[in-house]
């Protein structure tokens, strides 16, 4: 009985979570943890001049040049007013899909 | 100079605050102090190392920065300018010291000393984008300390510190916390 009862249990689970979550919010959550991984060190504070996750302020002039402008400084590094970005924000072993990921999470926390 | 100027401005308007709030429950907490010098702190750093340093010797390319700046006629490196900002608060003041330090300093000056400092720069290394907050007891005194990471950049935080002759450490890479900005306030 109980044995049986497990797989039924997993299957509802996954229906449930599969019902609950959007293509988007899985897309945010895989972005969270790549951003968690690499880019907080930095971002979640903003050391070293980097725009903080969350501050909308700091963040609404670059929100505005668009997603392809930040993608692209986010894979090859930025210079601009007020530090400088890393190039994948230093950990090469990250894939262009990886970094874009992040930065849409970062983006979505900051407007 | 600067720094210093700065420092003391933030640090003053931070009293003058504490002062006006009169009941006790309107005064800002040791970390809210802590943060405050440290948004100080990190903003002037980056500043230096952007608009003078990095202006100067990377885009204008008129002078360079070094160790031995006086020897070199160069400007001083940014973790000196910390140093000596730090130096002069010092001297002027027992409300709250600072300094740069790390687990693998080039500066044995630098290094950790306090079971609290030691604790406090392993957790910045070990939980990226987070500070460490305690207070620690010191020859009867209490104080609050607070350990707020530092992190290499660019290419040439790693690259400098990996090359140099007293670096214990010699694969930083960008992107790791090669340090911390320790800020220590007595209590009480
Ligand atoms: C070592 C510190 C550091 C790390 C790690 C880091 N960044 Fe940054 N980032 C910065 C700094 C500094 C800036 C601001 C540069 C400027 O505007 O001068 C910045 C800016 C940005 C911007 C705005 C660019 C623009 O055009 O305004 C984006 C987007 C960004 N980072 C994404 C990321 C992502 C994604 C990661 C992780 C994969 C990451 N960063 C990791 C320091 C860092
Ligand atoms: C040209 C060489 C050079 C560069 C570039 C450089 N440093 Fe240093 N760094 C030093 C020297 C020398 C010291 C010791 C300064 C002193 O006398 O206190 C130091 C000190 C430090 C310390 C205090 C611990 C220690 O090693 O003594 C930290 C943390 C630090 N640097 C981080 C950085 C970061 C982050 C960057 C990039 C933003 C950077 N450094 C760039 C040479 C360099």
């Amino acid at each position: 009985m109980k044995i049986s009862a497990y797989p039924s249990i997993a299957v509802v689970a996954i229906l449930l979570s599969a019902c609950s979550e959007s293509p988007e919010q899985v897309a945010l959550e895989q972005g969270k943890a790549i951003w968690e991984g690499t880019c907080a060190v930095c971002h979640a504070q903003g050391l070293a001049g980097s725009p903080p996750i969350g501050n909308k302020k700091m963040w609404a002039k670059r929100i505005e040049k668009g997603l392809p402008v930040l993608f692209e400084h986010a894979k090859n590094g930025f210079s601009g007013e007020t530090g400088l970005m890393p190039p994948r924000g230093g950990n090469e072993d990250l894939t262009d899909h990886q970094v874009e990921l992040a930065v849409k999470y970062m983006v979505s926390q900051s407007q | 100079m600067k720094n210093t100027l700065k420092m003391t401005l933030a640090a003053s308007s931070i009293a003058i605050l504490t002062a006006c709030g009169g009941d006790k429950e309107a005064g800002i907490s040791p970390q809210q102090f802590t943060d405050a010098l440290h948004l100080v702190m990190d903003s002037d750093r980056a500043v230096y190392t952007k608009k003078v340093v990095g202006r100067l010797t990377k885009e204008e390319k008129v002078i360079k920065a070094s160790e031995h700046f006086m020897d070199d006629k160069a400007l001083p490196l940014p973790a000196q300018m910390f140093r000596f900002g730090a130096e002069t608060v010092a001297e002027k003041t027992d409300e709250f010291t600072y300094s740069l330090q790390s687990l693998w300093p080039i500066n044995s000056q630098n290094a950790p000393v306090t079971a609290v400092e030691k604790e406090g720069l392993q957790f910045i290394v070990d939980n990226p984008g987070k500070n460490f907050y305690k207070e620690e007891t010191l020859g009867g005194k209490n104080y609050f300390t607070a350990i707020y990471p530092d992190v290499a950049v660019a290419p040439v935080c790693a690259s400098c510190h990996n090359d140099h002759k007293d670096s214990p450490k010699t694969d930083f890479k960008v992107g790791d916390v090669m340090g911390g900005v320790v800020i220590r306030v007595p209590l009480g």
